[in-house]
């Protein structure tokens, strides 16, 4: 396809192309990185910019010169990764831009005049367009090569970026018209926008990383003054989010798993040191105190806007199923998923380390203690998802904290 | 005007200011422009429901980028009718029951700083920006958004500034550090919706504000989670003073202290930050320490005092807050010793700081250290001390104290 291109190619003004060649490799180069993970960069919009302005030729030449250019070769992908992405890239390109032209009868370089809003038709089914038979192609790709089916494949991947995709459709339209009605001059305005909203954006993922970064550290010197529990708050957290993938959750609930594992002994602070590190069993009354930290802990996590959600997860993290446990004695179903998953968590690691007055559990003896207990302390459905990960990954440590892939 | 205070005073005249440089643009009003005026009337309301409020207190919203625009495309008149009554409708559809001069002041800041901003312009260029070819006029506009931006800030940081004129200059700076990217981005943003007026019409504005939505949803995320951040740092401070029910609220009050005296010692932006953070974290290092470790009588501590040295252990893996450490680590050093033994390496100016703030609260508000002393008695105790706590820190925290009446104050 990419060949009959260069057949029938009639440069599209050259320096326009150049410059729309420049502005896509330079918006892959800067991409914004999201603060859970993964990135979005603006591409999209530019490509799709210049298929508006360019037709399908010109489209497509934008479009794979973004596959083919620095951070293809940064990312040091396969070539076989490589060359699908150029050639996929080309075809959706080409079809939009026909489509574009179909509809349209000129692109936005050759006819500027456009009569707004009647004209959007043409714009927004060429992006529509391009953006199925993108996805579509990757899509099938990843399903061929994977176990994965298609439909899950679409639902996790392209399912969540239709917000993005409106968004990016407005601004290739704005880049388009703007660029084919005032040249440069409007697009380097457009431009400087973009590059601080990149900025503001590229320091809020960093202030958010720092943010529980910071309460590790705050964790972990808060644990430091018992050898018994150091490290306890981020183990919790690695287990309970391993349990919580295996169970479907979104990356979004895991994030506020990790924070309510992290916090979730926070209440110990308030409970007197003689009754933690005590070396043998606890009389009732001392009992009694230690019972009380989840109450402290979510008194303390209340006060952090941000967290409030999890405030009922720290609170509820020593309930059990058949309703023994506290603070609210709450039964089954009554207590918070995420709390669920906390008990799991939280208990496996208890076991697994040492305490003052007994040696820690071997991990086999800890599993079973989990699926014994399945049903009246434990959530069945929590347990299972523990060992699927834990017997997938039987040859690590559980805590040795080494990923599952 | 009796019972008003110096600000409202001051507000009113603004106001009273604007009214008249408004009365002064209706004769001549040019009514070709009135689509124009309601069409960006429209924007100005809208946008002004999507502000962005800043740690100081102060606002940012995208409705300045479309005052930028009007300045660009419109002769005075309409751009300075659309910005007060704009403004004037989206004040009285928000908040109804504030007082008059609260109510006009937004409207009637815009409208200064805009006039402003045409007569730098017309300084500059005496074609108006309205017939003005796009080439010929960059310089003139660029000009006349820093100058609106300039006249902007400036309004808002006297009226946050306490009615004291001394550190008006420094907090001004601040400020632009913090927003100045902002503003450039809103700028540019102006411009552009004013080439796109000119060459689209009303269509391509309102394609334009995705971007403008981008910008002002990423500057909120950021605002908020550096909130989150403080609120969290704030909420860990406070949780480690459960530990003895006495010491409740400590960290958060010397923090207020520390820096209300840096303010006043002429301290501001990122060095300001970090003092807050050192005293919400001054005392972290007594979670490390026994319950009979920790209760030491007095305010004073030895010079190799423990809990100084863990806590500047446990503060230094936070990356994010540099030199922090050293404030926790020197917060109970001797500062007169201190000058001596190093040579004139002096402890740093942030831990007398919150050395000084530490010891006033120990003595006015805490029953950890028998009774509790009156400001007036406490401060002279710690004046006295000269070797421990620096005289000049001592002398900032009496003129904060002399001014909020010896009471609460907020910062």
């Amino acid at each position: 396809m990419l060949g009959w291109h260069f057949f029938s190619h009639k440069a599209p003004m050259a320096i326009s192309l150049v410059f729309f060649i420049g502005l896509s490799v330079t918006a892959e180069v800067l991409p914004v990185s999201l603060p859970r993970g993964g990135q979005v960069s603006v591409g999209f919009a530019i490509w799709l910019a210049s298929i508006f302005l360019f037709g399908p030729t010109g489209g497509s030449i934008v479009a794979a010169s973004a596959a083919l250019s620095i951070p293809a070769l940064l990312r040091k992908d396969p070539p076989v990764k490589f060359f699908f992405n150029a050639a996929q890239y080309t075809i959706s390109a080409t079809l939009s831009g026909l489509v574009f032209i179909g509809l349209r009868g000129a692109t936005l370089m050759a006819v500027p005049q456009i009569g707004l809003p009647a004209d959007f038709l043409p714009f927004v089914a060429a992006a529509t367009v391009f953006y199925v038979i993108n996805s579509s192609l990757i899509t099938a790709v990843i399903a061929l090569t994977g176990e994965i089916g298609f439909r899950r494949i679409w639902l996790l991947n392209v399912y969540p970026f239709m917000p993005n995709f409106a968004a990016m459709t407005a601004l290739a339209i704005t880049m388009a018209i703007l660029h084919a009605k005032t040249s440069y001059f409007g697009l380097l305005l457009l431009i400087v926008p973009l590059m601080v909203a990149r900025q503001t954006f590229h320091l809020y993922s960093a202030l958010r990383e720092s943010h529980i970064s910071t309460i590790k550290s705050l964790i972990a010197s808060i644990e430091a003054k018992d050898t018994y529990t150091r490290g306890h708050s981020e183990r919790v957290a690695e287990i309970a989010v391993k349990i919580g993938r295996r169970m479907g959750l979104s990356e979004k609930v895991l994030e506020r798993l990790e924070y309510a594992a992290l916090l979730h002994d926070i209440g110990k602070i308030g409970i007197p040191k003689s009754i933690l590190l005590k070396p043998s069993h606890l009389d009732d009354q001392e009992y009694n105190e230690v019972k009380k930290h989840p109450f402290l802990g979510a008194m303390i996590v209340e006060e952090i806007e941000f967290l409030h959600d999890i405030v009922p997860v720290v609170f509820h993290h020593h309930e059990r199923l058949d309703g023994r446990g506290y603070v609210d004695g709450l039964k089954g179903e009554g207590i918070p998923l995420l709390a669920r998953i906390l008990a799991v968590a939280d208990s496996f690691d208890a076991m697994t380390s040492e305490r003052a007055y007994r040696p820690p559990y071997p991990l086999e003896d800890a599993a079973r203690e989990l699926a014994d207990n399945a049903g009246s302390q434990f959530d069945r459905n929590v347990v299972q998802a523990f060992m699927d990960t834990y017997y997938v990954n039987r040859d690590a440590k559980i805590n040795s904290g080494q990923e599952i892939t | 005007m009796e019972h008003m205070s110096k600000r409202q005073q001051a507000k009113a005249m603004l106001v009273i200011f604007a009214l008249f440089l408004f009365a002064g643009s209706l004769p001549n009003f040019p009514f070709e422009w009135i689509w124009a005026v309601i069409f960006f009337a429209i924007l100005l309301i809208g946008s002004e429901f999507l502000d962005v409020t800043l740690p100081q207190g102060s606002h940012v919203s995208v409705s300045s980028a479309f005052i930028i625009a009007m300045l660009s495309i419109m002769p005075f008149q309409p751009a300075l009718a659309t910005t007060g009554f704009g403004l004037l409708i989206a004040t009285l559809l928000r908040e109804r029951h504030v007082p008059w001069e609260e109510m006009f002041f937004s409207p009637a800041k815009n409208v200064v700083s805009l006039i402003s901003a045409y007569a730098a312009y017309s300084i500059f260029k005496s074609i108006p920006a309205a017939y003005a070819s796009w080439s010929s006029n960059i310089g003139g506009l660029v000009l006349a958004a820093i100058v609106f931006y300039a006249i902007d800030t400036l309004q808002d940081q006297l009226n946050l500034s306490y009615g004291t004129w001394r550190f008006l200059l420094r907090s001004y700076v601040s400020s632009w550090r913090l927003a100045g990217t902002t503003y450039a981005a809103l700028a540019c943003s102006g411009l552009l919706i004013a080439v796109t007026y000119s060459q689209i019409g009303y269509w391509g504005i309102l394609l334009l504000c995705l971007p403008l939505f981008v910008i002002r949803y990423s500057f909120r995320l950021y605002i908020n989670i550096k909130r989150t951040y403080q609120n969290t740092i704030e909420a860990l401070a406070s949780a480690i003073e459960t530990q003895d029910p006495r010491r409740r609220g400590h960290a958060k009050r010397v923090a207020e202290y520390s820096i209300a005296i840096a303010r006043e010692l002429g301290i501001y932006g990122d060095e300001l930050e970090l003092i807050g953070y050192g005293a919400l974290l001054h005392d972290i290092g007594k979670i490390g320490l026994e319950e009979n470790e920790y209760e030491i009588a007095g305010t004073r501590f030895p010079d190799d005092d423990q809990h100084s040295k863990i806590g500047a252990e446990i503060v230094e893996n936070i990356h994010y807050l540099p030199g922090v450490s050293k404030i926790v680590a020197g917060h109970h050093k001797k500062h007169l010793q201190m000058e001596e033994e190093s040579k004139g390496k002096t402890l740093s100016l942030s831990s007398r700081i919150v050395g000084v703030a530490s010891a006033y609260d120990n003595l006015v508000n805490m029953p950890t250290f028998g009774e509790r002393l009156t400001p007036r008695d406490a401060l002279k105790i710690i004046k006295k001390d000269q070797a421990y706590y620096d005289p000049g820190v001592t002398r900032a925290l009496a003129e904060v104290l002399r001014r909020a009446g010896g009471l609460s104050f907020r910062f």
